[in-house]
């Protein structure tokens, strides 16, 4: 899909559970588990690696069905790994993800991915699969640190160390 | 937190003169032996050495270690960073942090508002680094771990700790071919 089909797709929804599109003006989350999204006071890097993968980075929408939606989420990564444990999350305007640029060019894009038990779902994505004078090995490190800088606003829960 | 290294009291015992209890100078000359071998390890050396001990437990991670997938990491990458931080140790360069990366290699960075570095270990005795400063990205990679540090990454991690002018970083990066890595 060229860049302008991949931007395209956030005017229209792409699940049929989803509660609509997702607009500028909306916050996204990302939840972090433990042991090692977070680590001595900070959210780390790898809590968004997941952004250069096809399948996009999981995140919940700041919404009403958000807290359903996080009870949800905690339950399938718990119960299929009992290391991992739920730290918090951290939060994002989809207006500074969209205008996450490279020269003229956006980076990120946000879909509405929502499922039936999960409604506040979305994905992040990116568009850039290469840049122009700059090594494929650190293209994706450079885009996670793109992503990284954006989610600013913490919530942790204090007693689950 | 200052440790005292214990382990120098064998070497004092064996260096240590002849005692002589009936002369102070032999006594004086004993106690400054002893200040002098007595070696406090800095605030700098225990954070490395905490470190070491953070990446070592990365070879507990399996597949998976982060519920969305990620890969164990290689144990030459946990192997790499590790000689990697105990060269950053010597130089008493700016602690970083650590992390495993979900691809399966061993990452450190640097991070202070939106400037950031993080030098990444896949490859066994090679690593490659990156800045992405709010005016400019560069990045270096198959960088030989014995080799000296490239300049630009010690004068980004110097940069991110205050401790060069940003002209003076401006002014390296103007003379490379950096700019071009902004271009899509």
């Amino acid at each position: 899909m060229e860049y302008k089909e991949l931007i395209a797709q956030e005017n229209s929804s792409v699940s049929v559970d989803s509660p609509g599109i997702i607009s500028d003006s909306e916050n996204i989350s990302r939840i972090l588990f433990l042991p090692n999204h977070y680590k001595n006071d900070k959210v780390a890097p790898n809590a968004f690696e997941q952004v250069f993968q096809q399948t996009g980075m999981s995140v919940l929408r700041q919404n009403d069905d958000f807290s359903k939606s996080l009870d949800k989420t905690i339950n399938i990564v718990t119960t299929n790994n009992s290391s991992k444990r739920y730290k918090g999350h951290v939060s994002a305007s989809v207006l500074d993800i969209r205008t996450v640029m490279f020269s003229t060019f956006r980076i990120f894009y946000v879909l509405d991915t929502a499922t039936e038990d999960r409604k506040a779902h979305a994905d992040v994505y990116t568009t850039r699969k290469s840049l122009v004078g700059f090594p494929k090995e650190i293209i994706n490190d450079l885009i996670t640190s793109r992503i990284f800088r954006v989610f600013k606003t913490l919530y942790i829960e204090k007693d689950n160390n | 937190m200052g440790l005292t290294s214990t382990l120098i009291t064998s070497f004092i015992v064996s260096t240590t003169p002849a005692l002589n209890a009936d002369t102070e100078i032999n006594k004086l000359l004993i106690t400054s032996y002893i200040r002098e071998e007595k070696r406090e390890l800095t605030t700098l050396e225990t954070e490395y050495n905490n470190l070491v001990k953070e990446v070592e437990l990365f070879r507990t991670l399996g597949d998976d270690w982060d519920a969305y997938g990620a890969i164990q990491p290689k144990e030459v990458s946990i192997y790499d960073a590790i000689s990697f931080l105990n060269i950053l140790k010597e130089k008493s360069i700016a602690k970083p942090e650590v992390f495993p990366k979900t691809t399966g290699g061993t990452s450190i960075y640097w991070r202070n508002n939106n400037n950031y570095i993080e030098v990444s270990f896949k490859e066994e005795g090679t690593f490659s680094f990156f800045y992405d400063f709010e005016y400019d990205v560069y990045g270096e990679i198959d960088l030989n771990i014995n080799n000296q540090l490239p300049d630009k990454l010690i004068y980004a991690i110097n940069f991110i700790h205050r401790k060069v002018s940003s002209v003076k970083i401006t002014d390296l990066i103007k003379t490379t071919e950096t700019q071009q890595f902004l271009a899509v």
